[in-house]
């Protein structure tokens, strides 16, 4: 009973109180819903404490066990220490966990988000081939928003338009209007999940499925 | 002058007037909870007396009461204030705009007005008509379905692959690595995921390999700790699960995206799923499982994260797909009959679009206005 | 088999090779390329435009360090149209990276607008859970930002207490690499009606189209050209425009290996069709 009914009265109550809020602008409903988004952020702090816990537990073991590249758990344990140590020492206004935020972690990530370059280069170098007629129309509409979102596709001319005026009306109008189909697709979908949970037809994701 | 010239002839004109002619009116706010007042009137700048108002003032009072409140300063162009200052509901208050000029003070007409709370947002009328037809749907086509009718779901291949996916993992003795995505719990994306995650955990504790799941959101970690366990339970394998392979990495996006890529490459999981609500980091994920030659099923609803997985993935499970998963990995018919009640939703959503457009180029623009 | 196998299989590393030298050398030599305006960056800077001084606008910094180079630029330029217009900026962080990024933005852009702390400007910090942030300033910010970045009550700032909720804000800006620009769509604009912008990595950018044809945002910037497009209008050339240099070689560099797998590929083809 606990481990199965009182969850599911407990979504569908949750749930059918979320869908009906909306609707219904009285303050007390509107003061409940308040608590609801209330009680997330304060959930939410309290998991961050649950994560960190389990991102030290894991690497502890890593360490512990020797596994391959346990080195690098050290590395990351480090890192959490003296970026907390840090912070709590010498505030994070200034001092070494602002160096270390200027010159450690924002050169770190960036480098991360740079690698999309080097791999958007090299999977559509492998996927971009023309092997039939619609991966011909993939190619040559991705070729023309290459070129037209930067400034080359000004210079380069198609029957009196240029290829940033082509690009532009590409993502306008054949990429809006799919765009638009998935979303509807995607929108229904969703809707449907949230139904299938609050109404308690879909149970696996309690780890039940039946 | 001229400014000055319009003000003396608009005295002239209005003799009777409390002197301000620009018809203030203050009604209760539609579609709230009883906590504000809207009041309109005709801005200052239409009646030429723009270049030498000094200031214009909003004052309240509550009816009974003669304290006046100065609630706002506005300008010329303004003609639309809403008050939700401490107003009190269903006590009557009462409003005067002041207008200050050089020469004179002229205040406007009173006007009163109760705030009042409303049981039903009426503006939000289309969107309770679709959630009450939509609930129907899913109800009706799930008894009909429970009660054992057919129901028929197209193949979708990327789920086919899934007992391959879990087979080869086995025969290699590599692990599978499940990636629920990097949104949180509120975004069903990741619930679609999770329901997943259950029925792959079923198949992998079946083979008894390995599942790790890195996770970037600690709610979510909690969540697929929880499945996992449960799964495991169910094939009566609890002895499978080991909580430190279903662990946190970071909340950093690009972080969260480092560290998977370097499990991917220190650990070569024979089989990635990459299913859920991804952002920039797809690609980069997706390009290094397919460097370590595992097999990879991805899915997910983001639109630009698509072309992404689909050129570097084996299988990719586009928008709905993802959450028709579930229902496919356990062909339970009740959850069928959801899919249906879904199609149909689908389908009454077509044909209200293409009304929409034939009406709208046929100049009733009415039936689009009942959507807004 | 040979020239056609080899046009095919070009290893990876030589792709990355060319894709540094494609970006480093213009970063280094600019050549000077400009940009033309598009119509969603347009509708951005004229919506700014047309904001009164002493308007309030929400820059929200949904982004972490590893976005920067695309959207430093953006928070950098959309902050001098904003402080020269005399808008009012509330800044503030829904990602828990965000925050080191914004506190040196607003203080340098503010220094050089010489706009003062608390009256025309301030940084509200970082809170978790985005979602619930959004929805509750739609009810009261103080609820979800009861001080500022620094600890001081938000009800101390002469600033703050004119606002209350998305009714006194004119202007929501979000810029992101994830999908909070959609929920400040959904929850500022659809269900409070707070006019919203947008700042998209050029990846994320290309699902705002629907959101932008459909009213729900003003407009918005993806990815540098984005940028540099707005760098043009507020007439300030910054990053962006630097960048968009680099852009373009890299474009052009894609392009060229896209057409050597293809010649690879006809090649190919016409060998097994003639065997």
């Amino acid at each position: 009973m606990f481990r199965r009914t009182i969850p599911l009265i407990f979504a569908f109550v949750v749930g059918t109180f979320m869908v009906i809020q909306f609707f219904i602008p009285h303050p007390t409903f509107q003061a409940i819903y308040n608590g609801v988004l209330d009680w997330q952020q304060v959930i939410f702090g309290f998991v961050l404490v649950v994560g960190t816990l389990s991102m030290v537990r894991h690497h502890v073991i890593r360490i512990q066990r020797k596994k391959e590249g346990y080195r690098y758990s050290m590395v990351a344990l480090l890192g959490l220490v003296s970026m907390v140590l840090a912070g709590i020492i010498g505030g994070i206004r200034g001092g070494p966990y602002k160096w270390m935020f200027d010159y450690i972690q924002m050169p770190a990530q960036s480098s991360m988000f740079s690698l999309l370059a080097f791999f958007v280069a090299s999977a559509s170098y492998r996927a971009f081939r023309a092997r039939s007629v619609t991966a011909t129309l993939l190619l040559v509409a991705g070729v023309i928003v290459m070129l037209g979102r930067v400034p080359a596709g000004e210079y380069i001319h198609v029957g009196g338009l240029s290829l940033t005026d082509i690009s532009t009306w590409i993502l306008d109008y054949p990429n809006t209007a799919a765009k638009r189909g998935i979303l509807i697709g995607v929108g229904l979908g969703m809707t449907a999940t949230a139904l299938k949970i609050i109404l308690g037809i879909e149970t696996s994701y309690l780890g039940r499925g039946d | 002058m001229t400014a000055m010239a319009a003000l003396l002839l608009l005295l002239l004109v209005f003799p009777a007037h409390a002197g301000l002619p620009i018809d203030l009116t203050a009604f209760d706010t539609p579609d709230d909870g009883g906590k504000s007042i809207t009041l309109e009137w005709i801005p200052l700048h239409r009646l030429g007396m723009a270049d030498s108002l000094q200031s214009l003032v909003l004052l309240r009072r509550a009816e009974d009461e003669t304290d006046t409140l100065e609630l706002t300063s506005l300008g010329a162009r303004d003609s639309l204030f809403i008050d939700d200052k401490d107003l009190v509901t269903d006590e009557p208050y009462a409003y005067v705009l002041e207008a200050r000029f050089p020469s004179a003070t002229l205040v406007s007409n009173e006007t009163t007005a109760t705030p009042t709370i409303q049981w039903f947002n009426k503006s939000r009328s289309a969107v309770c008509g679709a959630v009450v037809i939509f609930t129907s749907l899913l109800l009706w086509f799930t008894y009909h379905a429970s009660k054992g009718r057919e129901m028929f779901i197209r193949r979708i291949a990327g789920l086919e692959a899934v007992e391959e996916a879990v087979g080869r993992a086995t025969e290699m003795g590599r692990p599978i690595m499940y990636v629920p995505g990097i949104s949180t719990m509120s975004d069903v994306a990741t619930i679609a995921s999770i329901q997943i995650l259950a029925q792959v955990a079923k198949k992998a504790g079946k083979y008894a390999t390995r599942l790790t799941v890195p996770n970037r959101d600690p709610i979510v970690m909690t969540v697929c700790q929880e499945v996992v366990r449960e799964s495991y339970n169910q094939i009566g394998r609890p002895d499978l699960f080991r909580e430190d392979d279903i662990h946190y990495v970071t909340y950093s996006q690009f972080g969260y995206a480092a560290a998977v890529s370097g499990i991917m490459m220190r650990e070569k999981p024979a089989t990635n799923f990459l299913l859920g609500m991804f952002y920039a980091e797809s690609l980069i994920l997706a390009e290094t499982g397919n460097a370590t030659g595992a097999i990879q099923i991805a899915g997910t609803d983001s639109d630009a994260q698509l072309p992404f997985f689909i050129t570097a993935c084996d299988y990719t499970l586009i928008g709905e797909e993802l959450y028709a998963a579930s229902v496919y990995l356990s062909k339970e018919p009740k959850l069928l009959g959801s899919l249906k009640g879904q199609d149909y939703a689908k389908a009454i959503t077509i044909a209200l679009i293409l009304l929409g457009t034939i009406l709208s180029i046929a100049g009733v623009p009415q039936f689009v206005a009942v959507f807004k | 088999m040979g020239l056609p196998n080899a046009l095919l299989n070009i290893d990876r590393k030589f792709i990355f090779a060319g894709v540094a030298l494609s970006i480093a050398i213009p970063l280094l030599n600019p050549i000077g390329f400009g940009t033309s305006v598009t119509r969603q960056v347009q509708n951005v800077y004229d919506f700014v435009e047309k904001l009164e001084e002493g308007s309030t606008v929400i820059l929200s910094f949904d982004y972490e360090p590893s976005t920067m180079a695309e959207l430093d630029p953006m928070a950098r330029t959309l902050l001098k149209h904003l402080f020269r217009k005399k808008a009012r900026v509330l800044g503030m962080a829904l990602l828990a990276g965000a925050p080191g990024i914004a506190e040196s933005i607003l203080q340098e852009e503010a220094d050089a607008a010489e706009k003062e702390y608390g009256i025309e400007w301030v940084f509200l910090g970082y809170v978790p859970a985005p979602t619930a942030a959004m929805l509750r300033i739609g009810e009261d910010i103080s609820m979800v930002y009861p001080t500022d970045q620094y600890g001081t009550l938000i009800t101390e700032f002469p600033l703050m207490r004119s606002v209350k909720n998305y009714r006194d804000i004119d202007l929501v800006i979000s810029l992101s690499s994830t999908a909070m620009p959609q929920f400040w769509a959904q929850y500022a604009h659809d269900r409070y009606g707070a006019p919203v912008a947008v700042g998209a990595t050029a990846v994320e950018a290309i699902r705002m189209y629907p959101y932008h044809d459909s009213g729900q945002i003003v407009g918005f910037l993806g990815g540098l050209k984005g940028a540099a497009e707005y760098e043009t209008l507020v007439g300030q050339p910054g990053e962006g425009i630097k960048g968009m240099d680099a852009q373009t070689i890299a474009h052009l560099f894609m392009v060229l290996m896209i057409v050597i797998g293809n010649v690879g590929h006809v090649i190919e083809r016409r060998r097994g069709k003639s065997s």
